[in-house]
């Protein structure tokens, strides 16, 4: 297990950012943390890293416990959101310098002589040719003499990324490496990192709150909220059977809709009357006859019929949202549709292939696919439909 | 500023011409309007007759030691002052400013007594000290601002990267606040070379004067040699300038660019 953590701590003064946070992941896990800002992401990523203390509990990385050391004795790489690169050094310096560190005497280090003494270290044939090899990879050997104030964006994210591979470390931490990329260039990097990670063979920890990044690029999505644990999984388990509301919600877009209502017998009915659906055993046999529930359902499970059938729900067109590929629906059930926003006025959205003729205010029918309708207990947030 | 410019040159324009001017005709009503480059008898007597070589390299060793001393010490302080959060902090840092407040000469009978139990009168490590001492608040509160616009994740990366904290401190966080180092070392070699009243009353052997005194001292009771005296003002000057324009290299702005985004 190349890393774990073990009821992970942190508190800054009074506030908890992180709350007792477990996870293991191995060298072919692809580990991304997501959460909403200030959930306490980061914080957790530095403390891996060793930029933060932690508070309580253990972190082991390549089965050695590692709270105690120096970022450096831990063997990691670190990537930051802002590339953090060394403005007065070239960028073949900058990618060196981790290599010129782990060969430097303490004479490296004395002002003004030091920094050409570690141009003695950078001209050693061995780290030369780590610096150019990792350069080559990541496409910057033309250049490793400039300065990081003469490059774009995607090419200084590119040396932050080469300056975390020159000197092989065990994990790669990534904080938000691409938020500050445009979205053609994220793309890009998101490819190129997804593609490292198949040739390094080594455990990935990146932190962001792109949902889109994590489904793409994880083999693990650990979701947080308030600095707790919300879910494990892959995103594909992530995305189907949320572990509760605040998953559910926070992944997908648009996020998935929720319907409040309660059980009736073997089936779920809206207060309104408008929709109902029997209910699988793991629900019935979890909340009481009567109980309150939320039923939610992705948008791509519900489709719009042309005409009402014997299980449909009419609906009125809130709201269309060309895409491309396909169309959000927003619809209500009520006739009201341009009623006031509200918290509790949240649209609900149904996707339709290709484009769509529809428009606000038409009426239309819609068919609920029930393999893909997961019931929440409302108060908790807990999915009460998934088995246990 | 053409009116600004023309009153900060015009003394010292006037101290060249009165350097090159014969003693004699200096207080004439209708004086030479420019100097008179043939006469630089005065700038031969200063340097052959007095002993301005040796007050020059006094004021040198002086300064350049009190300019090392103000950026060693202040360049720690305002490091921790930006970076590290500590009891006291706040209090601390406006503590440095009240000390402002206070005239230099206050100190004087105070410093003298000090000196004088821990014999550092008559050295030029005790004016080295005085004058860091003077100028370390400002230093201080100068390089805490720089420090402060200096990404925090460069100095991560660089622990990362296993740089020991002190070469983050030399080798990373220096080179990208050398502006502002370069003007502490202006501001510290300037006091430390125009310091008067603290030399005068701590050094009192006369190889020890440095320049300032010993020029005053060519004012003599009965009669005082103008043209000597300007004219060794003129040498004085032309050390403070070149190190001006050679501090001057290094205050450039723009060096941050390019680490981070912006």
């Amino acid at each position: 297990m190349s890393l774990k953590l073990q009821g992970v701590t942190k508190d800054f003064d009074t506030a908890r950012v992180v709350d007792n946070l477990s996870l293991t992941a191995d060298e072919t896990d692809f580990v991304v943390i997501l959460g909403p800002s200030g959930c306490g992401k980061s914080t957790l990523l530095r403390m891996i890293a060793g930029l933060e203390t932690v508070t309580s509990g253990e972190i082991e990385i390549d089965g050695r416990r590692v709270e105690h050391l120096e970022p450096v004795e831990r063997n990691i790489a670190f990537v930051f959101q802002n590339y953090a690169l060394y403005p007065h050094m070239t960028v073949r310096r900058n990618m060196a310098f981790p290599l010129i560190m782990q060969r430097a005497r303490f004479y490296h280090h004395l002002p003004l002589i030091g920094g050409l003494l570690k141009r003695g270290i950078e001209n050693r044939p061995d780290v030369r040719e780590r610096t150019e090899a990792v350069a080559r990879s990541m496409g910057l050997t033309d250049l490793l003499d400039r300065h990081p104030r003469t490059l774009s964006g995607g090419q200084r994210q590119r040396v932050a990324v080469g300056r975390a591979l020159v000197r092989d470390p065990s994990l790669f931490l990534m904080d938000e490496p691409l938020s500050n990329l445009d979205a053609q260039l994220r793309v890009d990097m998101r490819a190129q990192i997804i593609r490292l990670f198949g040739q390094v063979g080594k455990t990935f920890v990146y932190v962001t709150h792109d949902q889109i990044e994590a489904m793409t690029m994880a083999t693990k999505v650990i979701v947080l909220n308030h600095g707790k644990l919300q879910q494990i999984g892959t995103p594909k388990e992530i995305y189907e059977n949320p572990a509760n509301l605040f998953v559910a919600r926070f992944i997908g877009s648009p996020p998935m809709n929720i319907f409040l209502g309660r059980r009736d017998g073997s089936m779920f009915r809206t207060d309104d009357g408008a929709l109902s659906l029997p209910l699988p055993d793991t629900v019935l046999e979890r909340i009481a006859d009567g109980g309150a529930l939320q039923l939610g359902c992705r948008p791509e499970d519900i489709t719009v019929v042309g005409e009402g059938g014997p299980d449909s729900i009419a609906a009125t067109v809130s709201s269309i949202e060309h895409l491309g590929p396909e169309t959000l629906v927003g619809f209500v059930f009520s006739g009201d549709w341009r009623r006031e926003y509200g918290e509790d006025t949240k649209d609900c959205f149904a996707s339709v292939a290709g484009y769509s003729a529809l428009q606000p205010g038409q009426s239309i029918s819609l068919r609920l696919n029930t393999t893909g309708a997961v019931y929440f207990r409302p108060g908790t947030g807990q999915n009460v439909s998934a088995a246990s | 500023m053409i009116i600004l410019v023309g009153a900060t040159l015009y003394p010292i324009y006037w101290m060249v011409v009165s350097a090159t001017t014969d003693t004699s005709r200096l207080f004439v009503s209708s004086p030479d309007l420019l100097p008179n480059l043939s006469h630089l008898s005065g700038f031969h007597e200063a340097l052959t007759g007095t002993p301005l070589l040796r007050w020059l390299i006094n004021s040198a060793i002086i300064s350049f030691g009190a300019t090392t001393l103000s950026i060693s010490v202040s360049w720690f302080a305002a490091y921790a002052l930006s970076r590290y959060r500590f009891h006291g902090r706040g209090l601390f840092g406006l503590a440095l400013f009240v000390t402002q407040f206070l005239p230099e000469v206050f100190l004087l009978v105070p410093l003298y007594g000090l000196f004088l139990t821990i014999g550092l009168l008559n050295r030029l490590e005790g004016l080295m000290i005085i004058n860091a001492a003077f100028v370390v608040p400002v230093a201080t509160w100068l390089l805490k601002a720089a420090i402060d616009t200096v990404p925090r994740e460069i100095e991560e990366a660089a622990r990362v990267d296993g740089a020991p904290r002190l070469a983050i401190q030399m080798g990373i966080v220096a080179p990208l606040v050398l502006p502002s180092i370069a003007a502490v070392a202006v501001i510290a070699f300037f006091h430390a070379w125009d310091e008067f009243v603290y030399a005068l009353t701590f050094l009192s052997k006369g190889d020890l004067k440095p320049a300032s005194v010993g020029i005053a001292s060519f004012v003599g009771e009965l009669t005082t040699p103008m043209d000597v005296m300007l004219s060794a003002s003129v040498i004085y000057v032309l050390p403070t300038l070149l190190f001006a324009i050679f501090a001057q290299r290094y205050v450039v702005s723009g060096l941050v660019a390019g680490s981070v985004k912006g």
